[in-house]
């Protein structure tokens, strides 16, 4: 059996809203980003691949496992919600205990495995605290114990850096990382820095439709050469954001740090630079025509 | 899979606050009204009276048909006709054509005219005390039972539901002190037929199911909002367990656990059968155990079925709404029938006396039948309920998949 | 005093409105199970105490509910400064609905010929939905359940018919005819008891 995710033609609507139209991917080994805005999909289709939603149309297998079998692939895949917490007046050991009874782990493999991931996700001093004393990042990182608790073949994990700190989330991604290395695991966010530091293969997903597919170099390269950054007043700004793709800007006081994409040099000012993904993702979603407020 | 997770969730109902409000709860109602019981010692000829030994159990027809008719006219007369259809006072206004069809039916009973009963009735009560006596009315000659039972039928009709004048009330409303012969033969019921255990585990079953028929509603419905409320729901729904283990093993626990205090308490009359060491008892050990899985527990099946289905179909308190309102209607409308032998279709059956084994064998097949149909009841609950789980979990259902990313920043470049 | 009022509109649209309607369900569907014409003046005191009051338990208990949810909570908290201001503003609401429930359903009754001294009963009936609002509403801050907030008016209800007033004393629920003075008690206790619930939710959060 493959360790592969195959999306084909997949159809997911709420009522009048279409909230995937027509996904077609294939997910290999390893850590796959997932990035959108808010609203634009990730949720559903990642809960489609966790069986927690059931799908319009469209064919989707886990590791050669049709998503209806939803029983054999809840045995496979881990989960991540976005939004999760677990009975607060529990203990992160008894938590995790009681989760683990409902993936059908034995005593023995409770025993064995408890212990370890919490190792693996740094709590072990915390094993007997209750859930409600833990902080933000405490409570993510026994969200992914609890999601491979199991050993599944299949990890995805919805928005895990939201609300974390800096720190925290740079710890949390190399975790996710070491975690990736024999399963696949997929992970969405709307923070262009997640998927940059950590996901070989992205998808960029607006609207219910995938924008792109590849990797992270194919990414930049559609604004490879392109990428331009100038230091203008604000009566200025106007002026080129009529004319160019405008990426980021920062306020300076009466002058704005801007960056651009532009096919030709633009003004003398301007000073070509490296692409980054945020570019490349900032250009497919003016590319889409989707407005967005910079 | 399924015997872990019964023992964890036991585990958390035993660590929960409400579940011991719900013990307090029984030990408090258990000791307010059962706390001083008195077992019944033999009647002793030539006792002042013996109203301790329940009411007299062979009512000839003669008693019906007075005790009834009197009723009426009394009502007649004061033009102050009353019904219970759920345990309060309704009073029935009649029009002109409808008292005079009454006025009619009386003058078929007793040859008395309209005209006449205001006499009837003062004669009556210059030889009887008005406070303690019911007034009774000489019937016609050779009035039969049934032809009184058709005339009653028609009063019934007339008034509506819940009226006194169907045979099963106009029976149930003759209650005739026992005479020492009468005493001896209750308590002989008593002490050989019902093994004495038994009366008093009834009277226990009575009692614990006025509390047992919406406390076990409070504790269930807090262990299904639970996972809502702790946001765990997604991580459960996830994993590879069947819905009908989840939901069959928190049934199961719920169950066990509010049965497990009811057991404890239900030994304390037995205990005390035993300790009063009347002589020529044939003695009923295991009474307890009977009446607690064939009186209660299906009662507290069903009613814990009602907690976890509407809990999981709505996610609200809603659950707490219908019990209550249920166990309300179930206490008015037993009000009528307090001294057992009518349990008719009632989720909380009254038996409110350790006396009337009579009354208890007439009305044991429609007891039975009463338990089955809430314990079938209950488990057709429990599958809807992992139905809907399940549909749930497939994202069917649910309000809101996902919270609205509206309190969410905007895209953040 | 428009804060205030946008309290009470946010409160009406999202919440109270259910709880009303449930209330008014209640009193609207009491001919189906009791009789509220020509009744005596204890029959008129019994549906009054055993049945009108209970809105006090649907109207009152839920005035937290919408802080159930911890992160709708914080959304709350940062939008109002003054928690308390907002709780005493849902429970004037919730105070302002069983006094007109009650009153309209007092109003039925005397119109159909049953026998009180209408100012008496009507503080008498109020006393006791406060009492048991006051009940629940700390019951739920204590707690921090809803369901307990729910489950102990109730129990005093029970208590009050099982234990009778022998046994409860100044604090009897139904002592509309037994002992009037027992209405000043539970209006005194009820009252004491929402505040303090209110308190004591404030500060868990």
């Amino acid at each position: 059996m493959k360790t592969e995710i195959v999306i084909r033609n997949l159809s997911k609507s709420y009522g009048k809203k279409q909230a995937l139209k027509n996904v077609d991917l294939r997910i290999g080994k390893g850590m796959f980003g997932l990035l959108g805005r808010n609203g634009a999909g990730k949720t559903t289709l990642m809960k489609v691949l966790s069986t927690l939603l059931e799908k319009d149309s469209g064919k989707v297998k886990v590791c050669g496992i049709p998503v209806e079998h939803a029983s054999e692939i809840r045995k496979i895949t881990g989960y991540l919600p976005q939004e999760f917490s677990m009975y607060p007046n529990m203990k992160v050991r008894e938590a995790l205990d009681y989760l683990g009874v409902l993936s059908g782990l034995t005593k023995a493999q409770r025993r064995e495995r408890i212990p370890m991931l919490l190792e693996r996700v740094n709590l072990t001093e915390k094993a007997g605290t209750k859930v409600k004393a833990l902080s933000g990042g405490m409570k993510r990182r026994l969200g992914i114990a609890q999601a491979i608790l199991h050993d599944p073949k299949v990890l995805i994990v919805d928005e895990p850096t939201a609300g974390l700190d800096p720190e925290e989330r740079v710890r949390f991604r190399n975790l996710l990382s070491e975690i990736a290395e024999d399963r696949i695991v997929i992970l969405s966010t709307h923070i262009v820095g997640d998927v940059e530091a950590t996901c070989e293969e992205i998808a960029v997903i607006d609207q219910g439709r995938i924008l792109f597919r590849g990797t992270v170099e194919e990414l930049l390269s559609l604004v490879e050469g392109r990428v331009y950054r100038a230091e203008v007043s604000r009566k200025e700004l106007n002026r080129i954001r009529s004319s160019y793709n405008v990426t980021s800007m920062i306020t300076l006081g009466n002058n704005v740090k801007v960056r651009f994409l532009a096919d030709t040099e633009p003004f003398s000012t301007a000073q070509h630079c490296d692409a980054g993904v945020e570019d490349a993702y900032m250009y497919l979603m003016q590319r889409e025509g989707a407005p967005l407020c910079l | 899979m399924f015997i872990t997770l019964f023992r964890k969730e036991c585990a958390q109902t035993a660590k929960s606050l409400i579940y011991w409000l719900y013990v307090a709860c029984l030990v408090l109602f258990f000791n307010s009204q059962l706390g001083n019981m008195h077992i019944l010692t033999p009647p002793q000829e030539g006792q002042a009276d013996y109203l301790d030994y329940g009411y007299q159990t062979d009512i000839t027809e003669q008693d019906i048909m007075e005790t009834g008719t009197g009723s009426l006219v009394w009502a007649h007369y004061y033009d102050n006709y009353f019904t219970y259809p759920v345990g309060f006072a309704k009073s029935v206004s009649l029009d002109g054509e409808e008292k005079e069809e009454i006025g009619d039916i009386i003058y078929d009973l007793t040859g008395l005219k309209p005209e006449d009963l205001e006499a009837d009735i003062a004669a009556f009560f210059e030889t009887h005390d008005i406070q303690t006596t019911q007034y009774e009315v000489k019937l016609k000659e050779g009035l039969t039972y049934d032809k009184f039972l058709s005339e009653m039928e028609r009063v019934a009709e007339i008034l509506g539901p819940g009226s006194g004048y169907t045979e099963e009330m106009l029976r149930a409303n003759v209650q005739i002190p026992v005479d020492y012969e009468g005493a001896a033969a209750n308590y002989r019921d008593l002490t050989e037929k019902d093994g004495l255990t038994g009366g008093y585990t009834r009277l226990f079953c009575d009692y614990m199911g006025v509390v047992l028929g919406i406390l076990p509603v409070f504790v269930t419905a807090t262990r299904m909002l639970r996972d809502k409320r702790s946001r765990m729901q997604e991580l459960i729904y996830a994993r590879r367990v069947p819905s009908g283990t989840v939901m069959g093993s928190r049934y199961l626990a719920l169950v066990c656990m509010h049965m497990l205090p009811v057991v404890v308490l239900s030994v304390i009359p037995t205990v005390n059968c035993i300790r009063a060491g009347i002589e020529g008892v044939n003695l009923d050990y295991l009474a307890w155990l009977k009446y607690d899985l064939g009186w209660l527990l299906p009662m507290v099946m069903a009613v814990v079925s009602v907690g976890i289905f509407c809990t999981e179909l709505t996610e609200t308190a809603l659950a707490v709404l219908v019990q209550a309102a249920w166990w309300f209607v179930s206490l008015m409308t037993g009000g009528t029938s307090m001294y057992g032998g009518r349990y008719g279709w009632n989720l909380v059956p009254r038996h409110n006396t350790e006396l009337n084994y009579a009354g208890f064998e007439e009305g044991f097949r429609q007891l039975a039948a009463n338990r089955i149909f809430y314990t079938v009841l209950a488990l057709v609950l429990l599958a809807l309920t992992i139905l809907v789980y399940e549909r749930k979990r497939k994202g069917h259902l649910r309000r809101n998949g996902k919270i609205s990313g509206n309190h969410k920043s905007a895209v953040q470049a | 005093m428009e804060k205030y009022l946008e309290i009470t509109k946010v409160q009406f649209r999202h919440n109270a409105w259910q709880h009303l309607l449930l209330s008014v369900l209640l009193l609207a569907g009491s001919p189906l199970v009791l009789g509220i014409s020509n009744l005596d003046a204890s029959q008129s005191a019994k549906v009054l105490e055993t049945y009108v009051a209970l809105v006090g338990i649907l109207l009152f208990v839920p005035v937290f509910l919408p802080e159930q949810d911890r992160d709708l909570w914080d959304v709350v908290k940062a939008r109002y400064t003054k928690m308390t201001a907002v709780y005493l503003t849902r429970i004037l609401l919730s105070l302002l609905f069983s006094a007109l429930l009650t009153l309209i359903f007092l109003l039925v009754m005397r119109a159909g010929d049953c026998e009180m001294e209408p100012v008496k009963y009507y503080f008498g009936t109020m006393a006791e939905v406060i009492a048991f609002g006051g009940l629940g509403v700390f019951a739920y801050a204590v707690s921090d359940n809803l369901i307990v907030g729910y489950m102990i008016p109730l129990g005093y209800y029970v208590a009050g018919i099982s234990a009778g007033y022998r046994y409860m004393k100044k604090l009897y629920p139904f002592g509309m005819l037994t002992d009037y003075e027992t209405k000043y008690w539970i209006l005194g206790a009820g009252i004491v008891l929402m505040v303090c619930g209110v308190l004591v939710f404030r500060r868990r959060r």
